[in-house]
């Protein structure tokens, strides 16, 4: 049961928020902030079990024949304590940020469902309870992206749930048709088709499936349309979406498939994981040149996540252990430096209704310590050493040159001369002398300030301790070594 | 595998070793004299903000001559590097702004390249440590892509055409205590990359023919850039480019041949050392002068002669044994275009010295500017690195300077270094009597060259096109005039059709193929 446990705290934490009710503030944020701090516990206890070797699982008999497990492994478990942990911080920030905003416990209530249903998918055991929980992730973080209710949110909602919903459909006919041919497969480091590889056809047409609904919410180009305009929604809700569980679900999906359903071998034997690998370095690619030119702050932001979460995808398609270990790696790393920018994003926002990068001068005079912990932020995500970036892109850049796929490693290298081309111009105008008069004190609520701060600093902390036992990277290559044999970090 | 893994700042490796000793000793010294003259000549309003910049970059850029893996030499490279766009937009004026955002880009692109290679290399070597990494790629089947790599972003370091207004451009606008550290030490990790990343000796005749070519171009050619170029620092940026084109001919030198690369590895250092302090003492020297009046300002600019002599090569100075030395090692090269580079090599010079009479007379026309800080701090700092320029490549206990001494005063080494000066100042005086039209040509290449044309062609592409798509009826809200909307409006009807058609067209597919199976 205990492997149920960090999907099903924040579940009731949710509830209890919605049964709190909009009066009592108080208890709500102590009930949050609880369930996080339970939740964040449960995860480390589980993680040092799988690290023991010991993981923990249980399945719940859903139909005869059919149950619903939940897995605790190193794969599971990092993705896990992403979402747990920067829950945990993204709560603090909201409490900040929807100060005066209204329905905040229709607000706060589904921010924990959503990170329940994160959970879920991160530990979930096999393709159809892994299907449940990205559903209901998809349902429970609509009304978080609609939040505003201005007609723009509405029409950023729709689309959402119009994406949401068609992905959700493709990878139910994949994950039924899996069935159907193969029983129930649980995740198996390496693969679990092994008994029907020979179904090449069906089973490349169940990849593509599976790849077109997970690619919703991983952003794949070309459907990645919802992600840019989901950005009205409030800021905790874009770092929710950006950077904590919502593109990370999709991701993690297909980290799974590729490694832990079909297996590196058989996606390679098949021929699938080529083209996967092509559509993420175009979407890369394309995704950066166009995030190069946006005035707006948020969606500058939210074209650099289409082109790092390809980043994660195409280390995983390329089969190669270190790339693929890279790519895990970067979905925690990515998370840490792009809930770091949503939260400048936001703050600056509330603070000085700034939106656009053309707003900004005086901003570095003006809010000195959270613009600084974007800076730190930016120059990881271009990969600049000894930051945390760095690390995760050296791992991908290595894994394909091993691989022989130096083409990967050039479009990695590219978009991260790309992501500086991005990046610098909003710390140049920011840096540049402007009309925001500094004030004195606080430069923004401060729990909305020690949040940045605290994640800022953890981009630098990782990036310093990348090499050593309990990393992101080093619990990266142990999570993904079963998948590749005989490999060893 | 777990050497190429990535490492946290505890796996980084910093060792000094023999080539990094002649380096550390250049950088160390012009970054901290530079450093010095900057806070002294740098109102103290600006200093934070200036300082901003450099400490990191000085950092990184003293530090580089230590690393020893590929990881810390990538980040002490980026950290050097990427501050100095603080140092060259300080003025804040447009063109200063227009100039940091060129050098950006080429930044990231050289940076990109670097990473790239440095991968490639150690994946290959299935290490870090940067000596096994230059010798493993030597025989690897990715050597050609990695050495290009590595080539393209030396390239866009040290200036080689067609990039050849990259150091004119990141001098021309920079407070001059931080132009003498970009002009003395920066482009100089460059030549500290040809020696440690470089494979010696491996690559095809063809490949060290082209690199010796193209060095050779970019000394003749950024002479003739920097003759008719505006202001003291672009000049002296493309004096820079032009001599950074002879060390890529010495690197050139050491890519085939295994027993010349040990000369041409003496010629690249020696002519790191003498041109880093030469071209930092003349861009110091150029300040000094602007700050001075009378007989002071007539001193300082008798005292700007040293530099500018060994810059030329003349007889007795660190120019002259840099280019003796570059000299053995194209000489232990056999075949027409070797040949042809050491026929060709005394005549750079008279680009040289063209580019150092068209300095001194812009530096001597430039009116006194006055100034509240008492220029004593800054002679004093110039003093130290003109001393640095005399003395430095004499008492350097190497090979070459061995050779260089002995022949130096033989009447023959004499006369080659003199008549290129000679020819240069004879055309100087020519250049008087010829017509008004001739003389006007002076002063029409702006620092940065094709660099500001491909940047201006970029930005026209990007307003042709957003008016393009505007005038399609596209309303452009939240975006800027740019490339990225009409991408944008091709990427939003290609979402509209291929996410919403494509998925449920399969899905129906999908559902009758499982209904009837």
């Amino acid at each position: 049961m205990t492997a149920w446990l960090p999907m099903l705290v924040p579940a009731i934490a949710g509830i209890a928020t919605f049964a709190l009710g909009k009066s009592r503030g108080r208890a709500r944020n102590v009930v949050n902030l609880a369930a996080a701090a339970i939740s964040i516990a449960l995860v480390a206890r589980l993680v040092v079990h799988a690290y023991n070797g010991t993981v923990i699982s249980s399945t719940i008999p859903m139909l005869p024949g059919l149950g619903l497990g939940m897995s605790a492994d190193l794969l599971g478990l990092l993705f896990a304590t992403v979402a747990t942990v920067l829950w945990g911080v993204t709560l603090v920030y909201a409490i900040g940020y929807m100060d005066h905003a209204t329905d905040r416990a229709r607000f706060f209530g589904f921010f924990a469902l959503c990170i329940a249903a994160a959970n879920g998918v991160a530990l979930a055991d096999d393709p159809l309870s892994l299907f449940i929980f990205y559903e209901i992730l998809s349902l429970t973080t609509y009304p978080l992206v609609v939040h505003t209710g201005t007609p723009e949110a509405l029409a950023a909602g729709r689309k959402y749930l119009f994406y949401a919903l068609g992905g959700g459909a493709a990878l139910l006919v994949g994950v039924a048709w899996l069935a159907v041919i193969a029983g129930q497969t649980p995740f198996t480091p390496g693969g679990a088709l092994a008994a029907v590889s020979d179904r090449t056809a069906e089973l490349r047409v169940i990849f593509a499936l599976l790849v077109a609904g997970f690619g919703v919410k991983a952003a794949l180009m070309p459907l990645h349309g919802w992600l840019p305009g989901a950005m009205v929604a409030p800021a905790p809700v874009s770092s929710l979406l950006h950077a904590v569980a919502v593109v990370k679900a999709g991701v993690f999906g297909i980290i799974r498939l590729v490694n832990e359903l079909y297996g590196p071998e058989l996606a390679t034997s098949l021929g699938v994981a080529t083209p996967l690998a092509i559509l993420a370095a175009v979407s890369i690619i394309i995704a950066s040149v166009i995030a190069l030119r946006q005035d707006d702050f948020k969606r500058r932001l939210a074209y650099s996540t289409i082109a790092q979460l390809s980043y994660i995808t195409l280390g995983t398609a390329l089969c190669s252990p270190l790339a693929a270990a890279g790519a895990l790696a970067h979905l925690a790393h990515h998370a840490v430096m792009k809930i770091t920018m949503f939260f400048t994003a936001g703050s600056v926002y509330e603070t000085l209704h700034v939106k656009k990068v053309s707003q900004m001068p005086g901003l570095a005079r003006r809010m000195p310590l959270t613009m600084a912990s974007f800076a730190v932020a930016a120059f990881a995500l271009a990969g600049i050493p000894p930051l945390v970036g760095f690390a995760s892109k050296w791992m991908l850049g290595v894994g394909s040159a091993q691989s022989g796929s130096v083409w990967a490693l050039i479009v990695y290298v590219s978009s991260g001369a790309l992501a500086l081309g991005y990046m610098v111009p909003i710390l140049t105008s920011a840096l540049r002398e402007g009309d925001h008069t500094p004030a004195r004190g606080a430069e923004s609520d401060p729990r909305m300030l020690w949040p940045i701060v605290t994640v800022g600093v953890l981009t630098v902390v990782l990036g310093l301790t990348a090499g050593l036992p309990g990393s992101p990277v080093h619990w990266a290559m142990t999570a993904i070594a079963p998948s590749f044999g005989g490999w060893t970090p | 595998m777990t050497p190429v893994l990535p490492a946290g700042i505890g796996s980084l490796t910093f060792s000094l070793d023999e080539t990094g000793t002649p380096f550390l000793i250049l950088f160390a010294f012009l970054w901290t004299i530079s450093g010095l003259y900057a806070f002294a000549t740098t109102p103290a309003g600006e200093r934070a903000r200036l300082f901003a910049y450099f400490v990191p970059s000085a950092l990184g850029g003293v530090t580089v001559a230590l690393a020893g893996d590929a990881i810390s030499f990538y980040l002490c490279f980026a950290l050097m590097a990427i501050p100095a766009w603080g140092l060259i937009t300080h003025v804040g004026t447009p063109e200063a702004r227009r100039a940091g955002a060129i050098y950006l880009t080429l930044t990231a692109i050289g940076e990109a390249a670097l990473l790239a290679a440095l991968v490639i290399m150690a994946v290959e070597a299935d290490s870090l440590a940067l000596p096994v990494l230059a010798e493993a790629i030597g025989t690897s089947p990715l050597r050609d892509i990695a050495v290009a790599l590595l080539l393209a972003s030396i390239g866009l370091k040290i200036g080689t055409l067609p990039a050849s207004g990259f150091l004119p451009l990141s001098y021309t606008y920079t407070p001059a205590g931080a132009a003498s550290a970009l002009a003395g030490a920066s482009a100089k990790v460059g030549a500290l990359a040809m020696l440690r990343l470089l494979p010696a000796g491996v690559m095809p005749e063809e490949w060290a023919y082209v690199v010796m070519a193209l060095g050779m171009a970019t000394a003749f050619l950024a002479a003739i850039l920097g003759t008719l170029t505006t202001t003291p620092r672009a000049v002296l940026g493309y004096s820079s480019a032009s001599q950074m084109g002879l060390i890529l001919v010495a690197a050139g030198v050491s890519l085939t041949s295994v027993e010349a690369a040990p000369l041409a590895y003496g010629a690249i250092v020696a002519f790191s050392l003498h041109h880093g302090l030469a071209k930092s003492a003349l861009v110091l020297g150029d300040d000094v002068v602007s700050r001075l009046t009378g007989s002071a300002r007539t001193a300082a600019l008798a005292a700007l002669a040293l530099p500018v002599l060994a810059l030329v090569g003349a007889p007795l100075t660190s120019g002259f044994v840099a280019k003796y030395a570059l000299k053995d090692a194209v000489h232990a090269l056999h075949g027409t275009v070797p040949e042809a580079v050491y026929a060709l090599l005394p005549w750079t010079a008279i680009g040289t010295a063209a580019l150092m009479l068209r300095f001194f007379a812009l530096t001597r026309e430039r009116t006194a500017e006055t100034r509240v800080s008492s220029p004593r701090i800054p002679i004093a700092l110039w003093s130290l690195v003109l001393a640095a320029v005399a003395l430095v490549v004499w008492i350097w206990p190497a090979q070459w300077n061995v050779h260089a001494i002995e022949s130096a005063l033989s009447p023959s080494s004499m006369w080659t270094a003199l008549w290129p000066g000679l020819i240069a100042i004879a055309g100087w005086m020519a250049l008087r009597y010829a017509p008004r039209s001739a003389q006007r040509l002076t002063g029409i290449v702006p620092p940065g060259d094709v660099l500001l044309g491909l940047a201006a062609a970029v930005t026209a592409a990007d307003r042709w096109l957003a008016g393009r798509s505007r005038s399609r009826g596209v309303t452009a809200r939240d975006e800027r005039a740019d490339i990225g909307h009409s991408l944008r409006a091709a990427e939003r009807s290609a979402v509209a059709w291929t996410a919403a058609s494509t998925l449920f067209v399969l899905l129906v597919l999908l559902l009758v193929a499982l209904g009837t199976r």
